[in-house]
């Protein structure tokens, strides 16, 4: 990868695992992945994938029995995540790198007010007390689109949509250079997904922060990041900017995941070309390549060896011994219908 | 079939649970105590030794004598018999007829559901102790009406439990599907609704079964209930109250006698709890 | 909120009548005359039937509960004791403070004693402390309160020396009946705060509050206590009709003159209008107690206070 950039977030190498009674479960094997400043990164991948783990990862937020963080560095602007002191972890959760969470419903503290939920975030980083902070947890409302008569009542009087809101409010109250977002509008509506993700988008692009979007839907990175990192039992299998790999998607997997939503043009009665298998188990990763026993396009060796993160085309890496080309065709739409089981 | 898998899975589940194994050690021990309590026990439970009064423990009497002398030890073994009978019958009783008003009231809903909740909480109003002894009293002493007493203050539990089971499962889909297929409310109230509140009924029995026991020796130590000779735990140590200061032991072991009884049941209900809890994380 | 506690206080008024009523005919239809009771067993036919009409008791059973009722509400008469020949208002009235210190104590105990110990073992799961209060928690909840009476009286009166076993109105004195009612109501609170501050500490809420970057010891104390806490409440509340009951069985141990002692006299003595009333009494402070725990729900938890 490139040294010219501004890296903002440069994660090596890293594994995690979960020790628990059914066997070791590697959750995240040997990641690599970077983020420029100023840019979004979609983080793409299937539940499970390891997605969630590696952003909690970040904040060094893994509950430690029974998770564990075997190898790697996480360089936030440069400096090791990992081997930070406790007070500094502390300045970095919130300060720099905010979360949004996935469940907008359980997210807040259910006796709290949320203008006191915004108001401690900015007592705890800009050091903001008493009307000052108060202006600052409004003002912040208003940035959401929350009116300020509603400051001081508690999440359960808002809807879902609205507490996303909130929990977006609190994330930017302190101007974090990063935004972590775990699958912000999973929980919601469609209609509202719409409404979030544009007051997402309209805020990181204001206030300049840099986005790690946690998603398994590739009609929102689409609208919302400049690159993408797809990833497949707790690596990244391929990495390129939006164009790229929409138009040229170069692992089995992308072209797996793409063609699973259906579209517009699928043939009338057409059955959904689904990748067939489940995602491998996590206590017993197979040998060589994880996605091999489910790749239409394997080849012996691909059971074999595991190939590794190569850049085969500029800025677009994957990990793949025989990564697609135009020629390849679509061997998923080839097999003889499968349908999900 | 369905049923059979849970139950393996229950069952493989709760061995690995020491605790809970232990409690079921202790309980077949009981059990094996109350029935053969005739073999088991070196003499009867109402057998009088003059020669013996108040004898601390030794050789020939291993948990000492009472003030008729009379083997404790015997009596102990005896007593399990008594505090077994109580529990199961009083928890059968709150289970049938609390099981009964709490699936009709969840099942049926509406003004019936309100009229019997409503009673139920009338109930709960009235400390169960004080229940216990109300009824008591009006009945009378002796075992039956013990059983009856303490049978009757548990119902709104287990009433109470059936009904949030009933509701639980009563407006899911396939309830819908099964009354659309032309199946009676009895059949679907047995084949479909009394399986689901198994698991948190059979919970709360063996957990109530010791709270049963607790009352029921609670009872008789205030001299409501089991009548002497008849050896009862609780009443045991009621008359063991007069020689705290020189005979100890007497107040002892009918104490243990309790305590592991109930130690044992509550490990026991904690560990089906945990075994039979699709959700638990491990 | 001034509605909701409006409609819990007049809820509590058919509650009590009905309690009233189930306590009056299950008592009305025990055998035993109370008019033979009264007069004793060689008193006349003619007595008999003279004390019956004059005291209402030939009346049909509607009136007589409506009579007891009335009087009960309006000059706080709850009958007659044939057997003690005096009020039993007069009675209830000179043993409730004794009781109601008993039990206030107890519960004050427990609560001090209990929620800090489960909340550190929550804490601190898996530590030592944690086993230690694990392993208290299951003894106090299996030992009968009787026992642990006589236990500690062997201990502490008997083979010690230094408390008294008897009696309740030196603070010495008050030691003992008030340990031993706590017990098993000590071990509930600390396994139910326990299993409480696990189950929030586990919730997506606290991991904001860390992600946000708060130190760990206010996401503990400010973030997961007050949540956990609320549902203890409603325990606590519960348990003192527990307590009022059990302390009958401490007033027997420890000889302390008070309601459950004069309940467990008027059973052995059958004397139905003493056992009613402080039946009555008791059901009533229990439901009071709720309603007042009830509507400070109302007001510590905005979920229920905001509607």
């Amino acid at each position: 990868m490139s040294e010219n950039k501004d890296i903002l977030l440069d994660i090596r190498d890293l594994s995690v695992q979960f020790n628990t009674d059914s066997g070791v479960v590697k959750a995240v094997n040997h990641l690599n992945m970077q983020l420029e400043r100023g840019k979004s990164l979609g983080f793409v991948g299937e539940t499970g994938a390891g997605k969630t783990t590696t952003a909690l990862s970040i904040l060094q937020l893994v509950q430690t029995p029974p998770g564990e963080i075997t190898g790697g560095e996480i360089l936030f602007n440069g400096q090791d995540v990992r081997k930070m002191t406790e007070a500094e972890k502390r300045r970095l959760r919130g300060g720099d790198v905010s979360m949004i969470f996935q469940d907008p419903m359980t997210s807040l503290n259910p006796i709290m007010t949320v203008e006191e939920q915004i108001t401690e975030m900015v007592q705890l980083h800009l050091n903001l007390k008493g009307e000052a902070a108060r202006q600052r947890a409004i003002e912040m409302l208003r940035l959401v689109g929350i009116r300020p008569e509603r400051a001081k009542d508690f999440p359960h009087q808002f809807s879902g949509g609205m507490r996303q809101r909130v929990v977006i409010a609190i994330a930017l109250a302190c101007r974090p250079q990063l935004i972590i977002a775990d699958e912000p509008t999973t929980a919601l509506d469609v209609t509202i997904q719409a409404q979030v993700l544009e007051l997402i988008k309209k805020l990181q692009q204001s206030e300049k922060t840099s986005m790690l979007l946690i998603t398994h839907d590739l009609g929102i990175v689409a609208e919302t990041c400049d690159t993408v990192a797809i990833m497949y039992a707790g690596h990244l299998v391929e990495y390129a900017d939006i164009t790229s790999l929409y138009t040229t998607p170069k692992h089995p997997y992308t072209q797996g995941l793409f063609n699973a939503v259906p579209t517009l043009e699928s043939p009338l009665g057409s059955r959904l070309a689904v990748i067939p298998g489940l995602p491998p188990d996590p206590t017993n990763l197979p040998k060589g390549c994880s996605f091999s026993p489910r790749c239409p396009y394997a080849q012996p060796i691909c059971h074999e060896k595991a190939c590794g993160m190569r850049e085969v085309a500029p800025g677009h890496f994957v990990d793949c011994h025989f990564p697609l080309t135009p020629e390849s065709g679509n061997k998923f739409l080839e097999r003889p219908g499968k349908e999900a089981e | 079939m369905k049923n059979n898998s849970m139950l393996k899975y229950t069952l493989i589940r709760l061995r690995r649970n020491y605790l809970a194994l232990f409690g079921l050690f202790i309980l077949i021990l009981l059990v094996v105590c109350a029935i053969f309590a005739e073999q088991l026990a070196p003499y009867g439970y109402a057998q009088q030794d003059y020669m013996m009064i108040r004898k601390a423990p030794s050789a020939l009497h291993w948990f000492g004598t009472d003030e008729f002398g009379r083997d404790i030890l015997s009596r102990i073994i005896y007593g399990s018999r008594v505090s077994l009978q109580v529990g199961l019958i009083a928890v059968s009783i709150s289970l049938v007829v609390g099981g009964l008003i709490g699936a009709i009231s969840g099942y049926f809903g509406g003004k019936l559901d309100m009229l019997l909740m409503r009673l139920m909480d009338i109930q709960m109003a009235i400390p169960t102790i004080l229940m216990a002894i109300v009824i008591s009293s009006v009945l009378g002493p002796g075992l039956f009406n013990l059983m009856v007493a303490v049978g009757i203050t548990y119902i709104p539990k287990f009433a109470r439990l059936t009904r949030a089971s009933v509701l639980s499962i009563k407006d899911q889909e396939f309830i819908e599907a099964a009354r659309a297929m032309g199946a009676s409310h009895k059949r679907i109230i047995c084949l479909y609704i009394l399986p689901n509140c198994a698991a948190p009924l059979i919970v709360q029995s063996t957990l109530s079964v010791a709270n049963a026991i607790l009352f029921a020796a609670t009872l008789s130590f205030l001299g409501l209930g089991i009548q002497p000779p008849y050896p009862e735990w609780g009443g045991m140590l009621s008359s063991a109250r007069p020689y705290l200061r020189n005979n100890a032991y007497m107040s002892i072991f009918p104490g243990l006698a309790i305590m592991f009884t109930i130690l044992s049941l509550n490990f026991l209900g904690d560990g089906l709890r945990d075994a039979l809890d699709p959700k638990q994380k491990r | 909120m001034l509605k909701y506690a409006l409609r819990r206080i007049l809820i509590l008024f058919p509650v009590v009548l009905s309690v009233m009523f189930i306590l009056y005919t299950i008592l009305y239809f025990t055998p035993g005359d109370p008019a033979r009771i009264a007069l004793g067993e060689e008193a006349t036919p003619e007595a008999i039937e003279a004390f019956r009409d004059e005291h209402g008791l030939n009346d049909p059973f509607f009136v007589q509960f409506g009579r007891y009722v009335y009087n009960a509400v309006t000059k706080f008469d709850l009958g007659y004791s044939y057997n003690m020949k005096s009020p039993v208002a007069q009675e209830l009235a000179i043993r409730i403070p004794t009781t109601m210190r008993l039990a206030f104590a107890a519960v004050l105990f427990s609560t001090l004693m209990g929620l800090p110990l489960g909340i550190i073992s929550a804490i601190k799961q898996y530590s030592l402390l944690d086993s230690v209060v694990t392993v208290f928690i299951l003894l106090g909840v299996s030992m009968p309160t009787f026992w642990t009476g006589l236990l500690l009286i062997l201990a502490f009166s008997v083979k010690l020396g230094w408390l008294p076993s008897m009696g309740f109105d030196s603070l010495a004195e008050m030691v003992l009946p008030v340990v031993t009612l706590s017990g098993s109501s000590t071990a509930l609170f600390a396994k139910m705060t326990r299993s409480s501050m696990l189950e929030v500490i586990k919730s997506d809420y606290i991991r904001t509050a860390r992600a946000k970057g708060q130190k760990e010891n206010i996401v503990i104390w400010r973030h997961a206590l007050p949540n956990a806490l609320i549902p203890i409440m409603t325990i606590i509340s519960m348990q003192f009709g527990a307590l009022l009951g059990g302390s009958i069985v401490t007033e027997a141990i420890f000889s302390i003159s008070g309601v459950g002692r004069l309940m467990l006299e008027a059973i052995n003595l059958r004397d139905y209008p003493i056992i009613q009333g402080g039946v009555l009494f008791i059901s009533v402070s229990y439901c009071v107690i709720n309603l007042a725990v009830d509507l400070l729900y109302g007001v510590v938890d905005p979920r229920i206070r905001v509607k």
